[in-house]
């Protein structure tokens, strides 16, 4: 029907406004495209563009938004509040779709009422991103929106009424969110939806045990400060990632961490698996093996401690647990010197398929430098590598990293160790490649000193002498 | 014309535009459209012309060239598609940009649709509200006070 007015219109005058005559529906998509400030201009444009504009069912605030507009590193709060009530309660019909981002006003602005607002709007998608320096509170309001599908919290205050979750919930983030419930089941409450779970950097949980069960579950991420955690390992999980900032005095009894690396192991989806921080040391502590899992392809160690031995032999048996994976990723936040005499690990065994590591070291430390060891050992088919510094090194400490990777045993012939490069250099090298020996490689392998800096100069050994 | 192959792979269906023309399409490229995948599931013959009644032959072929490169996904990378995308669209002048919204709408093309909204979107972006006017011949139906309210309203979108 749009079709024929369409081509009448433009018969009788070429100059015809075509774009006003697209169905309702395409110009609402075509204003959603827009970012916030083009879209409000363009409700000057016609009476028609106005009514999009006051329809529109995403409102997204971003920080892009608030430079352009407000044009102050500290804005006023009371500027941004006008703005963002302006167009809200110039808003007709539902909004389906709101983000916030809030800027680092002179003082805490109060959104409360924003949210009893969208709450009652239909809204599926919320998200509040906080730059003022304390949590912003919420709106009760927020907890009895049932429609809602995608929640994503940052520096906000978390405090659920005693609610029923959410139903429609497919994806919940809270970010640097302080959590003031008794348990994690307060929480989220039930959401029988919920995909995506996503905990990080939160705090006020810090002597709770979290359980989590959620049926539907494919990625989970707890990053945060707890007592003790306990996972019902949904059968749709993909990715999963437990990180344990601090070391509690209430440790987990022993059952809780056995359960939860033997549902990991016997998970079938599984394909991305991270644990950090403390966590592998609270996994394995007081047992050496508990279970392995063979299906885990992608394992990530993060923010790794390794100050003691036993730091040291439950980041080893983490990497034990999953024999079969292909890639890991490993990032030291803290290591200390240990005798090299009491590191030791099991020298028959073998990581079968695995082909590409990356680990970020801290300071070169005899105990980093055997969890290097200990890979290029016990890796036949490890195609690649990568040591990255988390902080720049002594060039003492640097030399004689590199002079103790050359000695290291490799159970791949093809393996490519790749260094990181110093960060000054004693004497300027010329570029391309040049050789350096290393006596103890075979034939085929080679170091190359990673050379993303201006400076160009690359190690490679090409041993074929 | 039509081919009787029992391979669900292979199998054509001819699309009839509004002004008669006829194409013969692989199931799969017709497929990206869900009006006319709703349409053949209604369908008892698959050998008759499906008609696709408010989109001419011009602007249809222009469609099944989109849907053809997006039914065979594995030849490009993303982001080689995502480069052809960005040709195709930039090829296009505003008349058939209009018309290609109409049929991705009718037909339902998501992939389409997003594509073309957002190459008129980058059109808007950055102009002032007398740029767009000009550039889309948007006719100005408020009075002089009128307008002057409603920038009133929120001074900020108009600073410059």
């Amino acid at each position: 029907m749009h079709y024929t007015r369409f081509k009448k219109r433009r018969s009788l005058n070429n100059q015809a406004d075509k774009i006003s005559d697209l169905p309702r529906d395409v110009l609402i998509r075509i204003m959603e495209c827009l970012p916030l400030r083009d879209a409000a201009r363009m409700s000057v444009l016609s009476r028609m563009w106005q009514s999009i504009w006051t329809s529109i069912p995403s409102l997204a605030f971003d920080a892009h938004f608030f430079a352009r507009v407000l044009r102050r590193s500290v804005p006023e709060t009371h500027q941004f509040s006008s703005i963002v009530s302006k167009i809200l309660f110039q808003h007709e019909g539902s909004i389906l779709k709101f983000t916030l981002w809030v800027p680092p006003v002179k003082t805490c602005p109060d959104v409360t009422q924003w949210i009893s607002f969208l709450s009652r709007s239909g809204l599926r998608e919320f998200g509040l991103c906080n730059m003022y320096h304390t949590p912003l509170k919420l709106s009760l309001h927020l907890f009895s929106c049932d429609s809602l599908e995608t929640l994503k919290l940052y520096n906000c205050i978390y405090s659920p009424p005693n609610f029923g979750g959410f139903p429609r919930l497919t994806s919940l983030e809270l970010c640097r969110v302080s959590i003031v419930c008794r348990t994690l089941k307060d929480v989220i409450g039930s959401c029988p939806a919920l995909q995506n779970l996503v905990l990080k950097n939160f705090s006020g949980m810090e002597d709770r045990h979290l359980i989590i069960d959620v049926p539907l579950l494919r990625n989970l991420v707890v990053d945060g400060a707890f007592a003790s955690l306990d996972v019902i390992v949904s059968e749709n999980l993909v990715s999963a990632s437990f990180v344990l900032q601090k070391l509690t005095k209430n440790c987990p009894e022993e059952g809780n961490s056995y359960d939860l690396i033997n549902s990991l192991a016997n998970s079938s989806k599984l394909e991305w698996l991270c644990l950090g921080g403390h966590f592998c040391k609270v996994l394995f502590e007081k047992q050496s093996l508990p279970n392995t899992s063979p299906k885990l392809k992608n394992l990530e160690l993060l923010s790794l401690h390794l100050n003691d031995l036993d730091d040291f032999s439950s980041a080893i048996s983490s990497i034990q647990s999953f024999p079969n994976i292909e890639t890991l990723d490993i990032s030291v936040n803290t290591s200390k010197n240990l005798d090299k005499n009491v590191l030791v690990y099991d020298l028959e065994f073998t990581l079968h398929h695995l082909r590409c590591a990356n680990i970020g070291i801290w300071s070169a430390s005899s105990t980093e430098l055997k969890l290097i060891e200990f890979l290029l050992a016990c890796s036949p088919v490890l195609e690649k590598l990568s040591i990255s510094l988390t902080t720049p090194l002594k060039q003492g400490s640097h030399s004689k990293m590199s002079t103790q990777l050359n000695r290291f045993r490799r159970a791949s012939p093809k393996v490519e160790v790749i260094c990181p490069e110093r960060k000054v250099f004693p004497k300027k090298l010329p570029h391309g490649n040049y050789s350096v020996s290393f006596t103890s490689s075979p034939a085929s392998q080679h170091i190359s000193i990673d050379s993303s800096s201006s400076d160009g100069a690359e190690y490679y050994s090409d041993t074929s002498a | 014309m039509a081919s009787t192959s029992t391979s669900t792979l292979s199998r054509k269906l001819i699309l009839k535009s509004s002004d008669g023309e006829k194409f013969e399409v692989d199931e799969n490229v017709a497929m990206q459209s869900q009006t006319i995948k709703h349409m053949i599931e209604d369908l008892d013959d698959i050998n008759s012309p499906i008609p696709v009644s408010i989109v001419t032959g011009t602007i249809l072929s222009k469609v099944i060239e989109y849907c053809k490169k997006h039914a065979t996904e594995d030849s490009d990378s993303d982001e080689q598609l995502k480069q052809w995308d960005k040709e195709y669209a930039n090829n296009m002048d505003l008349n058939t940009l209009y018309y290609l919204l109409l049929a991705a709408n009718y037909m339902e093309i998501k992939g389409l649709l997003e594509l073309i909204t957002q190459c008129v979107a980058d059109m808007i972006k950055g102009k002032s509200p007398e740029e767009i006017r000009a550039h889309f011949n948007i006719k100005n139906d408020f009075t002089p006070q009128e307008e002057a309210n409603i920038r009133n309203e929120n001074p900020w979108a108009f600073e410059n």
